[in-house]
């Protein structure tokens, strides 16, 4: 479809993603959910493109697009392989993104390029144990020792986790401060005192990493700080504003995904003798999928846009993108899902696969009761 | 829910069930679902308190209870276990209906075995509600084809509905990635009509109290099931503290509880219904009503365990999984909504 306001350049753009998705990343989808393991053959032809620093300047490795476009690159990869597309989101949004804004010119230099040029790979460590909605909460510690940073402390849920080179990550400087007593610090696979940790074993999005992360006294120098001293809750509460329309897109990705099989699906079986899509309850299933569909996706895109024309914050119409899309992907899936009776519950098509991956939407990068509260707050005040 | 319906007997059978799952299913279930392995030792076991001969008369060494027996039995098995529910709903469907429609030949031949669970039987669950493609073909899914010595599945034939009896063979290909109910032995099964003699071989004279009879078994199942999902949110509501408190706390928490506890409530009380009447289409109602709300609330039992509503580690994704699956084997539930409209108005 044409969104009103996309550009040739846009279309463009899109039509290469999808040719891409569907040539190369469509067919190996089952396999990479199956194998469970960090697609590097997918990554490296996504590198190659220079797809994982689409919208970051060519200054510092990127190919200097908009954020629209960025956003159409994560539908199209999305709605072949929900699991290569939030590792792409992941790597671009909350670790190359970040660095963009709050890094120092020596940072990009040596992070956001290799990072943006996919030469290495981009993780955000917010999540802990005990941290999850309440992300301000965070445990781990950060304590300058003469000219070193020490880091104590445990993420969790963290995209990328373990084959990631780059890690941006919060810590404590004061716990007694809370919100205000948190930095945002960068750290290096490899780096002594730093570890990757268990892999999740999940509902869906299973080839896709997400993984914990330890630190015991890891050492890192004073120019691994991100942004200022005590400004970590603000550098990632935007980090995650941002975030937000990619998780979106994604959901409407595989919501989009789960429409195209169906329509395909009830034009070639039928039940007792009539081809499904003559029915009225498949037809009302498929239209109620396609409108709410569409709805979420011009909500998407107009974030995107808003973002493009220069929007200092689109906080507010991030938030309402990413509940919309999530929870109407969830609720598509799902009725799309029951189209297909028992051709859904095994792998033959890809729709259980859809459902499941598709549910994490709701609850990663800020839960659906997190998104209604980040909106209530700009429209009531606190 | 404690219902004016529910006798002595019902309270004390539930009880036993209950026990039963805590103490054989409980340790075993997030393994054999992470693997999809049956819990065939379980079944046996289970046979030893009568469950799998709930229905069949005490002349047929079974435990001679009714259908709201049956079912109690199946929501307790679920609450720990729906894919061993499954299994266990499935294998007594295969003996009432030899019970109810095979000759005297088949009933002496297998319903004393199947009580005692000296032989499994499987079934196969689709129905003409199921989507086939364009050549026409249609493979059957076989609820417990793994392990079964016996199976059953349904054939039209001369505008009768048959019901046909086969000792498990090799034909039985397992499903090996399932979706969900992935320890209920699952295999795909392509029908060949010279095999079908007429010694297996019996006519559902009822086609439709048949099938509505497996669709309260399921929607029993279906309300073990969202009762489990909201038992497990609610009690992780009140340990999970963020925000300096616990997550019961929360405005919305709070409405997605009360939310599950009542489509949880009201889903039990129209199956416990819909299990004493024989009424079809109370029990079409019932099996829709039930299943369609065990989809919501294993979504918002997901919801509220956060990021750990998603791994593993917690079964509140296995829940998620295993409603989804359950509704399908009744054929999907719009589809039934039309059938009722049709039997409300005919």
């Amino acid at each position: 479809m044409k969104l009103a306001e996309f550009t040739d350049k846009h279309i463009a753009f899109r039509e290469e993603v999808r040719k891409f998705a569907r040539k190369e990343l469509l067919e190996e989808s089952t396999q990479i959910e199956r194998k469970g393991e960090f697609p590097w053959h997918i990554i490296n032809k996504i590198k190659e493109r220079g797809w994982l620093g689409v919208n970051f300047p060519e200054e510092y490795g990127g190919l200097g697009l908009d954020t629209t476009s960025y956003i159409i690159l994560v539908e199209e990869i999305a709605r072949a392989c929900a699991s290569t597309a939030i590792m792409i989101a992941a790597h671009v949004s909350l670790a190359c993104q970040p660095i963009f804004v709050h890094g120092t010119e020596e940072q990009k230099e040596k992070y956001l390029i290799p990072l943006a040029r996919g030469e290495k790979i981009g993780s955000f460590g917010l999540t802990e144990p005990n941290a999850g909605s309440d992300a301000g909460g965070t445990e781990s510690t950060a304590k300058l020792v003469g000219d070193k940073w020490i880091i104590n402390g445990n993420k969790r849920f963290i995209t990328n986790g373990t084959v990631a080179d780059v890690i941006v990550f919060t810590a404590s400087q004061d716990r007694t401060k809370k919100t205000r007593g948190i930095s945002a610090f960068i750290v290096e696979k490899g780096t002594k005192g730093f570890e990757p940790g268990k892999e999740e074993d999940k509902l869906g999005l299973r080839g896709s990493i997400t993984s914990e992360l330890h630190f015991e006294d890891c050492e890192l120098l004073r120019e691994n700080l991100l942004g200022k001293e005590y400004e970590g809750f603000k550098v990632f509460m935007e980090t995650l504003d941002g975030g937000r329309i990619s998780i979106g897109v994604l959901a409407l990705g595989i919501a989009q995904g789960a429409l195209d099989y169906g329509i395909k699906y009830v034009r070639e079986h039928s039940v007792n003798g009539k081809p499904l899509y003559k029915y009225q309850w498949v037809q009302k299933i498929i239209s109620d999928a396609a409108t709410e569909i569409m709805a979420a996706r011009h909500l998407i895109y107009h974030a995107a846009m808003l973002k493009d024309r220069g929007a200092e914050s689109v906080t507010e119409e991030g938030a309402m993108a990413k509940l919309f899309a999530s929870e109407v992907s969830t609720r598509v899936c799902s009725k799309i899902h029951s189209i297909f009776g028992k051709d859904g519950v095994t792998r033959k098509y890809p729709l259980e696969r859809f459902l499941r991956d598709t549910k994490l939407m709701e609850i990663g990068e800020g839960t659906s009761e997190i998104q209604r509260i980040v909106i209530s707050r700009q429209i009531l005040g606190r | 829910m404690d219902w004016m319906g529910l006798k002595e007997e019902h309270k004390l059978l539930r009880q036993d069930i209950k026990r039963f799952a805590e103490t054989e299913l409980a340790p075993q279930v997030s393994e054999t679902d992470k693997k999809g392995e049956p819990l065939i030792a379980s079944m046996k076991k289970l046979a030893e308190i009568g469950g799998l001969g709930i229905l069949i008369s005490e002349e047929f060494g079974g435990a001679g209870m009714d259908l709201l027996s049956l079912v109690i039995t199946l929501e307790e098995l679920a609450k720990v276990s729906p894919s061993f529910a499954l299994s266990v709903a499935i294998h007594n469907l295969v003996g009432d209906t030899i019970l109810s429609y095979g000759s005297t030949e088949l009933k002496k031949e297998f319903l004393s075995s199947l009580s005692t669970g000296k032989i499994i039987g499987g079934m196969a669950v689709d129905t003409m509600l199921h989507p086939v493609a364009s050549d026409g073909k249609r493979e059957r899914l076989i609820v417990n084809g793994t392990f079964s010595d016996i199976f059953g599945f349904s054939m039209e034939k001369e505008e009768k509905k048959q019901f046909v009896v086969l000792k498990s063979d090799k034909r039985l290909k397992e499903e090996k990635e399932m979706m969900g109910m992935k320890s209920s032995g699952i295999c795909s099964f392509k029908p060949n009509e010279k095999e079908i003699i007429e010694r297996n071989t019996f006519t559902i004279d009822s086609p439709d109290n048949f099938f509505a009879k497996m669709r309260v078994l399921f929607a029993g199942v279906a309300c073990g099931i969202s009762l489990a999902s909201f038992g497990h949110a609610r009690s992780y509501s009140k340990e999970r503290y963020q925000f300096g408190r616990p997550i019961a706390e929360f405005g919305m928490v709070r409405i997605m509880l009360a939310e599950m506890a009542s489509k949880a409530n009201a889903s039990e009380m129209l199956v416990y219904q819909a299990s004493q009447e024989s009424d079809i289409l109370d029990r079409e109602i019932a099996s829709i009503f039930a299943e369609e709300n065990s989809l919501y609330v294993t979504d918002k039992g997901v919801q509220i365990y956060g990021g750990y509503g998603y791994i593993k580690d917690y079964p509140l994704e296995m829940f998620f999984r295993d409603a989804k699956v359950l509704e399908i084997f009744s054929g999907s539930v719009d589809y039934r909504k039309v059938l009722v409209g049709e039997l409300l108005t005919s």
